[in-house]
C-alpha cells in the first residue's frame, strides 16, 4: 500500500504495488467483500445492456448491477430507463422474465404496479384501503441515479456524484473504438449464462492483461486446431511474447492487452477480418489500432471485452466466491447473413462455458479462488511481480498512454492499484481528487 | 408417426435398435472411448444446443435462441474432432484429471422415418463429478436425427434443449 493513507486495519497491505503483490484475503474475505459491493459496484458505471437489445418503445431486459436486479426498458420517447426491480412495498421483483416487452409491471404479491418509467402508477385499495393517504408519487421503483451510453453500450451507476460516463470511460474509449468500429453492431439474441465458483477479481483481472496464460491455459485448444475466429489461422501463440503488441491501463482501473495482427496468418476471405480492409475504417482507427490483431479488455470493474471474436462478457458477483458470466455476442448488423452466421459460429465455440478457450479458464479460475481460503495459505501474497519497474509509459501522441511490450502483468497490478482506490475513497469527490494517471514507470 | 396406439412389429424392432444405438452411444462417453463416438458422428453433423431465458407466459417462443444466435454448442464434425483431439494434447486442464460422467436417455420417441433417416426426441439426464467435490446434473431432452447406413446409425443432427436458463457449471467440458 504505502501511500499514506489512513486504511481500514483489514486491509492494510494486501495490495502491494511496490512489490508487485496481493494478499489472498481479498479473494476470499465475506467483509471485504460487502465494501467491494458499496464501493466499487453501487459506485462504478456498470455495464447494462446494448441498444439493440431494447430496439422499441417498452423493450426491457432483467440485468443485475452487482447483486441488484435491475430493469433496464426503453421508454416511448426512446430514452432507457433503469432501476431496481423490487417493488417498495414487500420487495418482490415486479418483472420476473429476463426480456420481453410490456407497458407496466405489476407486482404478484399485492399488485402494485409500476410503468416503464419506474413510476407506481396503481395500487389495488387506494381509495378504500389506504384512503388515498399514499403519495404514489414518493413510491416509484429505485432508479439508477444515472443511465448513459456510448456508442450502443448502456452503463448505469448508483451513485449520484459519479462523474460524466465519458469522464468514468476517457482514454478507455480508445481501446474499445477498436470493437465499435468493426460495422454496426448488434447484439446477438441469445445471452450464455453459467456460475462458478469463483471471486469476480480473478475473472477481471485475467480480462485486463494477463496474456501469459493463453499459451498455458489455452495450449490445448491451440493445438487441437482449434481457431478463435477473428481472421487468423491460429487461435494464440505457443510460446509467450514480450513484445508484439502493446499493454494500456487507465484512470479508474480500465486496460486492455493487444497483439498486433501476423499477416502471414491472416485470412482475408473471413468476415472477421472484413473491418481491416475498410479504408475509412482505417483512417478512423490510425495506424496503431490498424496493427491490432484483437484486444483482451476489462472496463473496471467486470465488463470483459474481447475485440477479435466480438463478444461482451460480464461477470456478476454473487458473494466472495461466486460469479455468473454473462455472454453476448456482437455481429456486424450490415453484413451479410452469411458472414453474420459465421461470426456467431466463431464465438459460440470460442467461449462460453463449452468454447474451447473458455471451459479451461472456469477450471482455472476456480482452482485460484479455492486457494484463496485457507488462513496459513492467506499468509503467502500472491505474485503480480511481472516486468514490475519495467513498464515505461510512452505518451507520444500516438495513442492515449501505454506500454509497449504485450506480456506483462502491468495491467493486472494497475487493476489491484485502482480497486485499492476505491476501497480507501469514502466518495467520489475523493476518489476524483486522488484518482492516478499512468505515468512513469510501472 | 406419432403417438402409436398399434405396432407392427417393423416398429417394434426399430424401436429397439435406436434404443439400443443410443445406449451404446452413452456408454461411449461415459467410458471415453472417443474415438469410437467421433465414428458415430455424420460427416454432415451438425451438434447444437442454444441458450435459454426465462419469458413471460405467451412469450415463450423467444426462450430458446434460434439457430444462428448465441449457444453453448454451435458445432460440426469437424470442431467435435478438434474438441476430442484437444482432449488428449496432455494440456486439457478442463479434463485433466478426467471427469467422471453417466448419461441417462430415457422417454425415447420416434417421431418420424423418412426413407433411411429417423427423427428421434429422447430425454437425458447426465451427472458429472471432478475431482472430489465438483458435481454438475445437466437435464433436458434432445432431437437427434440418425442416418441408417451399412453400418448401423449415424448421428446426422443432435439439438440439445436443456432445462436450465443459468449453468451452475464452471464448464461444458463433456459431451452431450
Amino acid at each position: 500500500m504505502a501511500r499514506g493513507r489512513d486504511l481500514p486495519a483489514t486491509r492494510a497491505r494486501l495490495v502491494d504495488v511496490a512489490a508487485g503483490t496481493v494478499n489472498r484475503t481479498i479473494f476470499s474475505d465475506p467483509n471485504i467483500y460487502r465494501e467491494e459491493i458499496e464501493r466499487i459496484f453501487a459506485r462504478c458505471w456498470l455495464f447494462l445492456a446494448h441498444e439493440s437489445q431494447i430496439p422499441n418503445a417498452g423493450d426491457y431486459v432483467n440485468v443485475f448491477m452487482g447483486e441488484e436486479p435491475v430493469l433496464v426498458c426503453r421508454d416511448a420517447d426512446g430514452s432507457v430507463n433503469a432501476f431496481i426491480n423490487s417493488c417498495r412495498h414487500r420487495g418482490n421483483k415486479v418483472c420476473r422474465a429476463d426480456a420481453g416487452n410490456a407497458k407496466s409491471f405489476q407486482c404478484p404479491y399485492h399488485g402494485w404496479t409500476y410503468n416503464v418509467r419506474g413510476d407506481l402508477i396503481g395500487v389495488p385499495g387506494h381509495s378504500d384501503l389506504y384512503h388515498e393517504d399514499l403519495d404514489r408519487s414518493k413510491w416509484g421503483l429505485p432508479r439508477v441515479a444515472q443511465v448513459d451510453s456510448y456508442r450502443g453500450m448502456i452503463f448505469g451507476t448508483f451513485d449520484a456524484e459519479a462523474p460524466s460516463l465519458a469522464e468514468y470511460l476517457g482514454d478507455i474509449r480508445w481501446g474499445l473504438d477498436l470493437l465499435l468500429e468493426q460495422g454496426d453492431l448488434k447484439a446477438v439474441p441469445g445471452i450464455a449464462r453459467w456460475s462458478m465458483d469463483v471471486n469476480w477479481k480473478f475473472a477481471s483481472d485475467n480480462a485486463i492483461g494477463d496474456m501469459y496464460h493463453a499459451f498455458w491455459t489455452h495450449r490445448s485448444a491451440i493445438l487441437s486446431g482449434h481457431r478463435s475466429g477473428n481472421g487468423q489461422g491460429t487461435a494464440a501463440s505457443l510460446t509467450p511474447k514480450r513484445t508484439n503488441g502493446f499493454t494500456m491501463v487507465t484512470a479508474y482501473g480500465h486496460g486492455f492487452n493487444a497483439n498486433f495482427v501476423d499477416e502471414s496468418q491472416l485470412d482475408p476471405s473471413s468476415p472477421m477480418s472484413a473491418w481491416r480492409f475498410d479504408p475509412s475504417v482505417r483512417a478512423r482507427l490510425g495506424e496503431l489500432r490498424g496493427r491490432v490483431n484483437r484486444a483482451n479488455m476489462l472496463i473496471f470493474p467486470n465488463l470483459f471485452v474481447n475485440t477479435g471474436s466480438r463478444e461482451f462478457m460480464l461477470r456478476n458477483p454473487l458473494g466472495p466466491a461466486k460469479m455468473e458470466i454473462w455472454k453476448t455476442t456482437l455481429v456486424d448488423g450490415n453484413a451479410s447473413p452469411e458472414a453474420q452466421r459465421i461470426a456467431v459460429r466463431a464465438s459460440n465455440r470460442h467461449f462460453g462455458p463449452a468454447g474451447m478457450f473458455e471451459q479451461d479458464d472456469g477450471e482455472n479460475w476456480d482452482q485460484s479462488t479455492l486457494a484463496a481460503q485457507g488462513a496459513v495459505s492467506q499468509r503467502y501474497d500472491l505474485n503480480y511481480s511481472m516486468s514490475l519497474g519495467r513498464g515505461e509509459v510512452v505518451d507520444d501522441g500516438t495513442s492515449p498512454p501505454r506500454i509497449d511490450t504485450l506480456t506483462n502483468e502491468h495491467a493486472q497490478l494497475w487493476m489491484y492499484r485502482v480497486w485499492d482506490e476505491f476501497m480507501a475513497a469514502e466518495s467520489w469527490p475523493q476518489l476524483r481528487a486522488t484518482i492516478e494517471e499512468p505515468r512513469g514507470t510501472l | 408417426m406419432s403417438v402409436v396406439t398399434r405396432s407392427t412389429s417393423e416398429d417394434i424392432r426399430l424401436q429397439y435398435q435406436v434404443e439400443q444405438f443410443l445406449y451404446h452411444e452413452a456408454a461411449l462417453l461415459d467410458d471415453r472411448r472417443y474415438a469410437e463416438w467421433l465414428d458415430l458422428l455424420d460427416p454432415d453433423l451438425e451438434y447444437w444446443m442454444p441458450v435459454r431465458s426465462t419469458r413471460a407466459l405467451g412469450d415463450e417462443a423467444n426462450e430458446f435462441a434460434k439457430l444462428g444466435e448465441g449457444a453453448y454448442f454451435d458445432d460440426d464434425k469437424t470442431s467435435m474432432e478438434q474438441r476430442v483431439r484437444k482432449l488428449s494434447t496432455g494440456f486439457a486442464w478442463a479434463e485433466d484429471p478426467p471427469s467422471r460422467t453417466r448419461h441417462n436417455v430415457s422417454n425415447v420417441r420416434l417421431l418420424e422415418r423418412d426413407g433411411g433417416v429417423i427423427v428421434v426426441a429422447c430425454n437425458f439426464l447426465i451427472h458429472r463429478t471432478r475431482m472430489a467435490n465438483s458435481n454438475d446434473l445437466w437435464s433436458g431432452w434432445r432431437k437427434d436425427v440418425l442416418r441408417e447406413g451399412e453400418r448401423g446409425f449415424t448421428i446426422v443432427k443432435r439439438h440439445l434443449f436443456l432445462d436450465h436458463v443459468s449453468l451452475d457449471s464452471k464448464n461444458l467440458s463433456s459431451f452431450f
